[in-house]
């Protein structure tokens, strides 16, 4: 399957739909390993006492971690893995094998700080699909807006972004 | 604070504040230099299984000359460049990230940015805008480029 009209028209019927996933815990390993991974040297992510000094409850995650996190679940079985290696659900099935997913750019606002030992929800809205001409072919771009908000409720990160299909 | 255990403690307790900022004022610049470690372990932990980020095979066959950097990791060197100016006093409110042109392990890219715009927030904080650009040195490829916001107490 390419990216085409009737692509483009099957992804159009979802605009709104809103799916809501439980996170689950971001835990101090998570935030160490985040922080280790992108090269920061902060004591804020990986120092409990340092932090608490600072008036947090423990470890401060990276404030783009739970935006990057692509699967919060053990994932699809390797077989169930698309031919790219991205488990097909993380697109809500939206790209067929064949089709390119690229990230377009992410706009995150951060509302709260996120400490080790908060619980996680996140609700994802498909807010907008459009079809343009790209240099290489036709290419959909997909806006979702996100929202992570923790146990009691209170938003922590909001962020819309968007994908590229090729 | 009196308990400094490292340089580096010393230099993330620096408070920023909001008189210290004005328009024009460039961040200092921060140097990343992704390596396919690094970029493979990034996958790792955001449990990001896309071939393109490791298998430089899959890779070759999309047309790139390695695996590439991800977006998000551009988007972390990026918060780190704020994070890093404004200290422990100062929050990082929005960062808007656009990806221009792919990066692999070994560029060396460079993240800079300006002063763009100062107000007073509603909850007496002062609100800093900022431009942002990370450039690839090699050939001075804008990779990325971002806008942002960090409050910073008055």
């Amino acid at each position: 399957m390419a990216v085409d009209q009737t692509l483009f028209e099957t992804i159009h019927t979802r605009i709104g739909t809103q799916r809501t996933h439980q996170l689950g815990e971001v835990t101090g390993v998570l935030i160490r390993r985040y922080a280790r991974a992108i090269g920061e040297t902060d004591p804020i992510h990986y120092d409990t006492a340092y932090a608490r000094r600072q008036g947090y409850a423990d470890v401060v995650a990276p404030a783009n971690l739970v935006t990057a996190v692509s699967v919060w679940d053990e994932g699809p079985p390797t077989e169930d893995l698309r031919e790219d290696g991205t488990p097909a659900a993380a697109l809500e099935d939206l790209a067929p094998d064949g089709v390119r997913v690229m990230g377009g750019g992410e706009d995150m606002e951060f509302h709260r700080p996120i400490t080790a030992g908060t619980t996680v929800e996140e609700r994802s809205t498909m807010t907008d699909v459009e079809l343009r001409a790209g240099r290489s072919g036709p290419v959909i771009v997909v806006s979702y807006c996100h929202e992570f908000t923790d146990a009691a409720g209170r938003l922590l990160v909001t962020t819309t972004r968007k994908l590229l299909l090729r | 604070m009196s308990h400094r255990t490292s340089a580096v403690t010393s230099a993330v307790e620096r408070h920023l504040r909001f008189g210290d900022v004005q328009v024009g004022d460039r961040l200092p610049e921060l140097r990343r230099v992704p390596t396919r470690l690094q970029v493979y372990r990034y996958s790792a932990v955001t449990w990001n299984s896309h071939r393109i980020h490791f298998d430089p095979d899959y890779a070759a066959a999309e047309g790139y000359p390695d695996v590439l950097v991800q977006s998000h990791l551009h988007g972390a060197f990026l918060t780190s460049l704020c994070t890093g100016w404004i200290g422990s006093a100062g929050r990082l409110r929005r960062l808007a990230v656009s990806v221009r042109r792919f990066a692999v392990p070994g560029d060396v890219l460079t993240c800079g940015g300006e002063v763009v715009g100062t107000e007073r927030s509603d909850d007496g904080l002062g609100l800093v805008h900022l431009d942002l650009q990370e450039i690839r040195e090699s050939d001075d490829a804008v990779c990325a480029i971002a806008s942002a916001t960090v409050a910073l107490p008055l």
